[in-house]
């Protein structure tokens, strides 16, 4: 794996951590705050937990795309 | 309502880290397409660089069997033209010789009939001596002159033969390089073609994960900042309950 994929790889892991600890947050708040704002509110970060797979699904495609490239960059005749 | 309130500044809490977290993340991955499309750019460029290196190396060789063709044709031509110019040489030389032998049997038979010559018939064989001494002098000169011109044409020869063969050798030796070299070049080529062609796929990716990062960041920097803005006024709420009611 090229340097380049493997720092993106590490924003996408912390950030992926990021939200799911945002998610487990809110949700385990829900054991002590049951209403309809906190309905809204889980509504809400659920719906930015969604978002950040747009986050995870490119990510995913650049680290494939720079390890194609430098697996070709690295080829010597 | 202390259990609910306590609910609040937990979410508020992990909002707060949230969005403390996701700032900056756009920059980040600005960041990291930049340092690592410099080094693509620096790696197609390198890829050419070797790319027209080769190019001119194919150049270089292709004009060098041309030279050594060119040099072995003639070389070919100077040594046929000597190898046609010899045997009549040769023959002249024997010519010359059997000449010469001839002049010197007639010398003897001459010098054998003097001794029983008159007077005059004497003078005239001294005569008849005289000029076969002449012409056998003449005779040993072109023989001489001849043998040197065969023995430099000889020589010439057998330098021209093996210069061709070094020669031959040399534009043999070339023609292998010139057939590395193209496989060389064309497996550069072919690699240049695919780079560009895995750069232009990383830019759209690149493009498509900063503009998902960015869109992210906006989007929960400002739906955090409501939030909590919400749970701040929530907290302020309950605090205010408490108050009155004495909780």
């Amino acid at each position: 794996m090229n340097s380049y994929s493997q720092d993106i790889q590490t924003d996408i892991d912390a950030f992926q951590d990021c939200v799911q600890r945002l998610s487990s947050g809110v949700a385990s708040a829900g054991t002590l705050w049951q209403d309809a704002q906190y309905a809204s509110l889980a509504s809400g970060i659920s719906a930015l937990a969604m978002r950040s797979r747009d986050v995870l699904v490119t990510g995913d495609r650049v680290c494939e795309s720079i390890n194609i490239f430098f697996s070709i960059a690295s080829e010597e005749y | 309502m202390d259990v609910e309130r306590e609910a609040l500044i937990s979410v508020k809490l992990a909002l707060g880290t949230f969005q403390s977290e996701i700032a900056g993340i756009a920059n980040t991955a600005a960041s990291r397409r930049a340092g690592c499309e410099a080094d693509c750019e620096y790696q197609i460029q390198d890829t050419q660089y070797k790319v027209e290196v080769l190019e001119e190396e194919v150049k270089r060789l292709s004009d060098r069997i041309a030279e050594l063709e060119k040099r072995i044709e003639d070389d070919e031509y100077r040594e046929h033209k000597i190898s046609e110019a010899l045997p009549p040489l040769y023959d002249k030389v024997d010519h010359m010789k059997y000449q010469l032998q001839e002049l010197s049997a007639a010398e003897a038979r001459i010098r054998n009939n003097l001794g029983r010559a008159d007077e005059d018939s004497r003078d005239a064989m001294e005569d008849q001596l005289a000029d076969i001494r002449e012409m056998e002098s003449s005779l040993m000169t072109a023989i001489h002159d001849t043998e040197d011109r065969i023995s430099d044409m000889e020589a010439e020869k057998t330098r021209l033969i093996s210069e061709i063969n070094e020669l031959s050798y040399e534009k043999s030796e070339t023609e292998n390089q010139l057939e590395q070299t193209k496989k060389r070049l064309y497996r550069y080529q072919d690699k240049l073609q695919r780079l560009k062609t895995a750069g232009n796929r990383l830019k759209d990716d690149f493009d498509a994960y900063v503009a998902a990062v960015e869109q992210f960041e906006n989007i929960s920097d400002a739906s955090a900042a409501q939030k909590q803005l919400v749970l701040t006024q929530c907290i302020s709420l309950v605090d205010e309950m408490e108050s009155v009611f004495g909780r």
